[in-house]
Parts: structure tokens; C-alpha cells; sequence
């Protein structure tokens, strides 16, 4: 009985402390899965960073081509159409000096008169065409565009799009705005896990409303942790004075409302 | 030397051993360092402190010192899961309604089937199983929310792996005791080196948690 005894003490022994030794491997063993972890999500939050960064910078080649070639276009239209109207308006004006007649002096008096129409005509097609459509708001509707397009392609996240600015955004604000959608969009990637983004973008009567929709897992808003990009927004929409708008839930997704006025 | 031997040497580092933790604790609160959320670590390790005393007073004297295991149990069951209403606010309801119901039970346990004056190793079994889950349960926690940026400075998570260690040791001991009672000192040193454990990493997890 007492060998008995003795076996049984030492097999307690042996199994206590093997199990002690088993707890402290599995406890290691959880701190490195936990950091491996969050190096995982550091990882992917730097690739987004990456991203993004990387879009802007195609944004801003393409909006520098595009300016480029809208300045070719206008160079070309102000030497074909009002250098050759200026030309013969310069032929004219040489050609009255050496007139004496009263009846041909009339003539091209008349012709100049004509002519300096026409320029007039062509100089306002050409200041419209400068202050329609493309270049007006080239820069804001088309970044927003390619932003989305690019987190639609690398992230496999489904885009609706609802952008509508009839008249022209001063660089600054749209620059503003540009860098508010930005941080909304940083955020959905690194915390939503969602699978849809719908941005609308139109302009009211006194200004600009923007909604921003993502059917993430949504975030406690008295507890979350004001984090850099939730400051930054509120930050950007107080300077502009504009008012925010914040709605989330995990079954519903995050919804952000901004109102922005139009600068007086 | 004999097994006997060691477990007394191992038995009296145990009922001491929450001294160095208790050192610590005082050195933080004279500072106004301490966490908040570490007070009822605090209050576990003086309970401990002096349960184990009054443990080894009552064995010395030849009494039945049952009534002080059965006194500990609870008390530690209350602390611990004070502790985890602090460290998990979201379930603090669940954990509340967890807690008492397991005390109300105990009690009646101790006080109609395994009375104070005979080991209530059925009581610490369950206790044992519940404090087990109730880590992995942080544990899930921790892992599912990546709040914690360097989990091993973390004073709570050390707390919480004491917690751990202690109640799967005391779970071990408490399942051997009913088959090997002719055997008691072998499960005991184990018991006590548990315990060990789990205040040295109390004291760890009190020097990491402390606020600058």
C-alpha cells in the first residue's frame, strides 16, 4: 500500500506539473497568436494607407493631364478660330490708313465693325467653354470617382456612386470635402468589414449635403474611441461650418450626414 | 526527503506567498498608482492572506478547519466575480446574474449537502469550471476586439491568467481529492504550487497595471 501510496504521490506530481508547464505553453502560445494578430491588422491597415495614397497621386497626374489637355485644347482653339479673326481684323486696320476715299473708308470701317463681332462671338465660346462642365469641377467629381473606383477594384467592396455639383466648388472646399470622403473611406476599410459603400454628394440651396453610407458592423458611438479619422472629419466639418450627423448600429451599418454651407 | 517534508516547506510558502504581491500593492496605493480595476485583486490577496492563517491556526490546534475552506470559496467565488464585472462592463449584467445565482447555490450547498465541516469538493468543482470559462471568455474577448496593444504589459490579462491558473489547479486537486484521499500530500503540493503561481502573477500583473 505504501509503494502504492508513493506511485500515486509521483504520478500527482508528475501530471500537476505537466499540466502547470502544458497552461504556461498555451498562455505563450496565446500572446504570440494575439500579437501575430494585430501585426495581421497593421499589415492590411498600412496597405490601405498604401492605397489610397497611391490613388491620390494617379488623381493628381490625372487631373494635371487633363488640365494640360484642356489648356492644348483652348491654345488651339485661341490660335485657329480668334488668331485668324485678329489677323484679318489687322490686315483691315492697315488697309483703312492707306484709305482716302470716304466710300472706301465706310467699306472697311463696316467690315472691321463685323469682324470685331465675330470676335467678340468667339472670345465668349471660348470663356463658356472655360467655365462649363470638365474644368469646372473636373477636380472634385472626378477624384471622388477614382477613389471610389480604385476601393471597388482593390477591396472588392460594391461602389453606388450619386455625385451632382452644378456649380463651381472653390479649390479649398472641394479640397475640404475631397479629404472628409477620404477619412470616411479610411475608416469603412480598417474597422467596417463591409461589403457596400454608397456616397451621395449633391448640392442644395444653401450649399452641399453629403451622405455616407456603409453596411459595416457599425460601432458604439458613446463608446468608440475618438480615434484620428472621426476627429479629423468633425474637425474639417466644424472649420467649414457645417453640422455632422452620426448613426451606427452592427445590424444597420454607419451612416454619416454632413451639411456644408456655402461659404459667404 | 519526504514527500511530507516538502509539502510542508511548499505549504508555508503558500499561505505567504501573497505577502510580495501585497508589498506591491501597498508601494502603488502609497504612490496613488493603482488601478482601479485591480482593488479587488487586492482584496482577494489580503482575504487569501488571511483565510490561509486561520486555515493553518485551526489545523494547529487540532480543530476542524473545513468552515475556513468553505469561507475562502465563497469569498473568492464574490471577488472574482467583482473583478469580472470591472474588466468586461458590456456582460457586467450577465456576469452579475451568474454570480449570484452560483453564491445562492453554494450557500445552500454548504449549508445542506456539503456542510461546512466537511470539504465541498463538489462546490469547487463547479467553482473551478465557471472561473475557467469565465477567463476564456475574456480571453475570447481580447482576441475577438484587438483593444489591447501589448498584451503582455497588460495588467489585467495577467490578472485574469492567475485566475486562470489557479482555478484549473484548484479544479485538478478538487477531482483528485474524492478518488486519492489516502494520497493527500501529492495533491496538496500541487494545490499549493498553483497558488503560488497565481500570486506571483497577481504581483505581476499589479506592477504592470499601475497608472503613471
Amino acid at each position: 500500500m505504501d509503494k502504492q501510496d508513493a506511485l500515486n504521490e509521483q504520478a500527482i506530481l508528475i501530471i500537476g506539473t505537466s499540466a502547470m508547464v502544458l497552461m504556461a505553453f498555451a498562455i505563450v502560445f496565446f500572446i504570440f497568436l494575439y500579437q501575430r494578430k494585430l501585426l495581421n491588422r497593421n499589415l492590411e491597415n498600412q496597405k490601405i494607407q498604401d492605397l489610397l495614397q497611391q490613388q491620390e497621386v494617379q488623381t493628381a497626374y490625372a487631373l494635371l493631364e487633363g488640365q494640360d489637355k484642356e489648356r492644348k485644347r483652348i491654345a488651339s482653339e485661341l490660335h485657329d478660330n480668334l488668331g485668324s479673326i485678329l489677323v484679318t481684323l489687322n490686315m483691315y486696320s492697315d488697309s483703312l490708313q492707306t484709305k482716302t476715299e470716304l466710300e472706301d473708308i465706310k467699306n472697311i470701317s463696316s467690315r472691321i465693325s463685323n469682324v470685331s463681332r465675330t470676335a467678340n462671338e468667339e472670345v465668349r465660346k471660348i470663356s463658356h467653354s472655360l467655365d462649363s462642365g470638365l474644368l469646372k469641377h473636373f477636380g472634385l467629381e472626378a477624384a471622388i470617382s477614382q477613389l471610389m473606383e480604385a476601393v471597388e477594384m482593390s477591396k472588392k467592396i460594391k461602389i453606388e456612386l450619386d455625385v451632382h455639383l452644378e456649380n463651381h466648388i472653390a479649390n479649398e472646399l472641394g479640397l475640404q470635402i475631397y479629404r472628409i470622403i477620404q477619412e470616411l473611406v479610411n475608416n469603412t476599410l480598417k474597422h467596417a468589414n463591409c461589403s457596400k459603400i454608397r456616397l451621395e454628394l449633391n448640392q442644395i440651396d444653401n450649399g452641399w449635403s453629403i451622405i455616407y453610407h456603409d453596411n459595416g458592423k457599425g460601432f458604439n458611438l458613446t463608446e468608440v474611441k475618438r480615434g484620428m479619422g472621426l476627429s479629423n472629419i468633425e474637425r474639417r466639418t466644424d472649420k467649414l461650418g457645417g453640422e455632422l450627423k452620426m448613426e451606427s448600429s452592427s445590424r444597420r451599418g454607419s451612416t454619416f450626414i454632413l451639411d456644408l454651407p456655402r461659404p459667404t | 526527503m519526504k514527500v511530507e517534508d516538502i509539502e510542508g516547506f511548499v505549504a508555508n510558502i503558500s499561505v505567504f506567498s501573497p505577502v510580495l504581491p501585497l508589498a506591491i500593492a501597498g508601494i502603488l496605493i502609497a504612490r496613488k498608482r493603482l488601478d482601479k480595476n485591480m482593488w479587488p485583486i487586492v482584496v482577494m490577496l489580503v482575504v487569501s492572506l488571511f483565510s490561509d492563517q486561520f486555515a493553518k491556526w485551526l489545523a494547529k490546534t487540532y480543530q476542524n478547519n473545513m468552515p475556513a475552506s468553505h469561507l475562502w470559496g465563497f469569498l473568492s467565488a464574490l471577488i472574482s466575480f467583482w473583478f469580472f464585472c470591472l474588466i468586461m462592463p458590456k456582460s457586467k449584467r450577465l456576469i452579475m446574474v451568474l454570480g449570484i445565482s452560483f453564491l445562492v447555490l453554494y450557500t445552500i450547498n454548504s449549508t445542506f449537502n456539503e456542510t461546512i465541516f466537511t470539504f465541498n469538493a463538489q462546490a469547487k468543482v463547479v467553482q473551478g469550471l465557471c472561473f475557467i470559462v469565465m477567463a476564456f471568455w475574456y480571453f475570447f474577448d481580447v482576441y475577438r476586439s484587438e483593444d489591447i496593444p501589448a498584451l503582455e504589459k497588460n495588467g489585467i490579462f495577467w490578472a485574469v491568467v492567475a485566475i486562470f491558473i489557479y482555478y484549473s489547479g484548484a479544479l485538478f486537486t478538487q477531482l483528485l481529492y474524492t478518488r486519492i484521499v489516502s494520497s493527500m500530500n501529492g495533491v496538496w503540493i500541487v494545490h499549493n504550487l498553483f497558488n503560488i503561481t497565481k500570486n506571483l502573477l497577481f504581483g505581476v500583473a499589479l506592477w504592470t497595471s499601475r497608472t503613471h
